[in-house]
């Protein structure tokens, strides 16, 4: 696999490279800022970039702008967002303008090589990706009413792995069940509440964040 | 008759040296005068009095009733005049007149034993002249209060009874005469003092804008007026902002108070006359200027206040930025590659002790990352600036100890110090709050209004935030009553004038 990193600290973009060859993946090209990133994804045609959401000038969204642009510019480039925010909001924003093969971890993963190339595979698998943490954090926020309480624990399972972005085969490998029970299990959840149930993974992954943000 | 006023008389006397006995000094010599003064009224117009007794006391009549008047009033330079004037005029007729040789006499027509010269005429010219300058004097005491009038009006009568003992007729209508004289002169007295309170009350008013006050009334249109500094030296205008420095061309005078310099007044010396001036700036002017003055004071301190809030709240501001990037820069990059290495040193650990160690570094490294993600977050959330106040409240909620619902947000962007100060609003009060909180952002049609339902009174730094925005923050209810508690805040989008901090 081919990957661009672009992150403009230098100790942290070491220790990416480094954890991502140790790994066997092939680090192309490094960039410090997201101008840098374009012309390395335009020449080396990656099959995935690893961005940082914040880089060189303002150092606040250019990664989440650049990761719209090439996966517009070039659909065969999955992108993969590294990130200290814990803002669902970006995840949406990401998921939303960059369709599928996209995927928003946080920086603390890097420490986990695991999951950084388990995260690599998925978004240029085409799926999407979000940080597991993210998914617990809007689960457990508090609300007046408990929504989640018409979910039996299973759904609940169930539903967090949607919200992270894994397939129904992802899913029943990780809870040990069928694919096809998955599918059952997602189908109640959806109308119990009360979503469209879009089999496209990201507009899936999207209507279970939204939900979960706005649920009161 | 004669017996009745012998009895008042005896009564009197005898009350004026009850009076004098217990102290009463005024009271009991104003008796004794008035008890001493009626038996001479009383006999004055007796033919059978012995005519030395009556033509005796007589002259003696127009001096006591100014006495009287004195006694009840004090000393005044006026009833002094009209003592005079009765003391010289009545024995001095009293010299003159003979009643036997007045053809105009018409009842107590017998000699006068004391009379000198038999001039009735000129006696009783004499006796007029004195006479109005007495009235003239007590009706000027008269006008100086309402104890004056009364005692003034009650002396007047008695003299000029005592003056006309056969005519009470006619000097009763005299006596009405002066007491309406008296109190019209009173009427149009009390009339101009309201005028002058008027007068004040607008020069009052006008010490607002002394400066235009004085351009109109001096007609010099250079005219500027500025007031000194309390500590230091250099000049304010009214609004307490530095005054403009002397024009080339333009004069300056200086107003001077009882604790030193008041005022320094500009001009243009080629319009105005400095003596001009001077008579411009006495008086109510120089009232007015003072209270300008005072005014300008204030102003300048409740400046000085509000430019030391907003440095205090821009600082806090721009420190919890540096604070999050120093965090993200460092910090969080070094905790990281802690880690990394920490993993490193896993991977090649083959000691079973060394990697639980390890493994516990690393744990540890972890949770320092999310305390630090949390802790940066918390000073200010990366989503604000770049995808508006929806997402970041969002971030709020996800964390909050209570739910936190937003029912309502304005569409479209508002300018950053405002969406900041929203965000921190928000994030204390949900920080604080222990019910469900409810926020409802709206925009007015010249600002925009905050609502948390269920929140309680935040600290004061929030309400300096919102009053450096030119906004207002208060709480509602301290959520013991049924009615769940409620912040409510407002900040202006439109017409903000903000004086840029130097």
């Amino acid at each position: 696999m081919r990957v661009v990193v672009a992150e403009d600290q230098m100790l942290t973009r070491e220790g990416l490279v480094h954890v991502l060859r140790d790994a066997g993946i092939d680090v192309v090209g490094e960039a410090g800022d997201a101008t840098s990133l374009m012309s390395l994804v335009a020449t080396e045609k990656p099959d995935a970039a690893v961005v940082d959401i914040r880089m060189p000038p303002t150092h606040t969204d250019e990664g989440l702008v650049a990761a719209a642009r090439i996966r517009h510019e070039y659909p065969d480039t999955a992108v993969l967002i590294v990130s200290q925010h814990i803002e669902s909001g970006f995840v949406l924003r990401l998921l939303d303008e960059g369709g599928g093969g996209v995927g928003y971890l946080l920086k603390d993963r890097i420490l986990d090589p695991a999951a950084v190339l388990d995260s690599l595979r998925r978004v240029v698998a085409g799926e999407c990706v979000v940080d597991p943490f993210i998914v617990t954090r809007l689960l457990s926020r508090e609300r007046r009413t408990d929504p989640l309480g018409a979910l039996s624990e299973r759904e609940r399972e169930v539903l967090a792995n949607l919200a992270e972005g894994l397939t129904n085969a992802e899913i029943a490998r990780r809870l040990f069940i069928t694919e096809r029970t998955v599918e059952v299990h997602s189908r109640q959840i959806f109308t119990k509440l009360g979503l469209d149930d879009d089999q496209t993974t990201n507009r899936r992954v999207m209507a279970v964040l939204t939900y979960l943000r706005t649920a009161p | 008759m004669d017996a009745l006023a012998l009895a008042v008389a005896a009564a009197v006397l005898v009350v004026g040296a009850a009076a004098m006995a217990v102290g009463r000094w005024r009271l009991g010599i104003t008796a004794s005068i008035v008890g001493l003064c009626l038996p001479a009224l009383a006999y004055s117009g007796n033919i059978d009095a012995p005519d030395a007794l009556v033509m005796a006391t007589i002259p003696l009549v127009p001096a006591l009733a100014p006495l009287a008047a004195w006694a009840l009033l004090g000393p005044d330079r006026l009833l002094r005049v009209a003592l005079a004037a009765g003391l010289v005029a009545g024995p001095l007729r009293a010299l003159l007149y003979d009643p036997f040789y007045d053809p105009t006499c018409l009842t107590v027509c017998s000699h006068n034993p004391l009379a000198v010269m038999h001039l009735s005429s000129t006696a009783n010219t004499v006796l007029w002249a004195g006479a109005l300058l007495a009235a003239a004097a007590l009706t000027g005491v008269s006008l100086r209060s309402p104890r004056h009038l009364a005692a003034g009006v009650l002396a007047l009568a008695a003299w000029l009874l005592a003056l006309r003992p056969d005519d009470a007729v006619a000097a009763t209508v005299l006596t009405a005469g002066v007491i309406l004289a008296v109190g019209g002169g009173s009427v149009a007295r009390d009339f101009e003092a309201r005028a002058r309170v008027a007068d004040l009350a607008r020069a009052l008013q006008s010490a607002a804008d002394v400066e235009a006050t004085l351009r109109s009334e001096v007609g010099d249109a250079g005219i500027t007026v500025s007031y000194p500094l309390a500590v230091g030296s250099g000049y304010l205008n009214r609004d307490g902002r530095p005054a403009t420095p002397l024009a080339t061309g333009q004069a300056s005078t200086e107003v001077n108070g009882p604790e030193g310099v008041v005022a320094r007044v500009d001009y243009n010396p080629d319009v105005t006359s400095p003596a001009t001036l001077a008579a411009a700036i006495s008086g109510p002017a120089r009232l007015a200027l003072d209270n300008g003055r005072l005014g300008a004071m204030v102003s300048h301190q409740a400046d000085a206040i509000a430019a030391s809030r907003r440095r205090i709240v821009t600082h806090a501001d721009s420190e919890r930025r540096r604070l999050e990037r120093d965090l993200h820069d460092g910090a969080q990059q070094h905790v990281l590659a802690l880690g990394l290495a920490l993993r490193t040193a896993l991977d090649t650990a083959t000691d079973p002790k060394t990697q639980d160690v390890l493994h516990r570094c690393l744990a540890t490294t972890h949770v320092v990352l999310g305390e630090l993600r949390d802790l940066s977050h918390g000073f200010y959330p990366a989503s604000l600036a770049q995808t508006g106040l929806g997402n970041a409240l969002d971030g709020i909620a996800d964390s909050a100890p209570v739910p936190v619902s937003v029912t309502s947000l304005p569409d479209e962007r508002m300018p950053a110090e405002i969406e900041q100060a929203i965000y921190l609003f928000v994030s204390r009060v949900a920080a604080s709050a222990q019910r469900p909180l409810e926020v409802a952002i709206t925009r007015t049609p010249r600002g925009v209004d905050v609502v948390a339902v269920g929140a309680r009174t935040p600290e004061g730094v929030l309400a300096d935030v919102f009053a450096v925005l030119g906004g207002t923050l208060d709480g509602a209810g301290d959520g013991a009553g049924a009615d769940a508690p409620m912040v409510r805040g407002w900040l202006p989008l439109l017409d903000r004038t903000r004086v840029e901090v130097s």
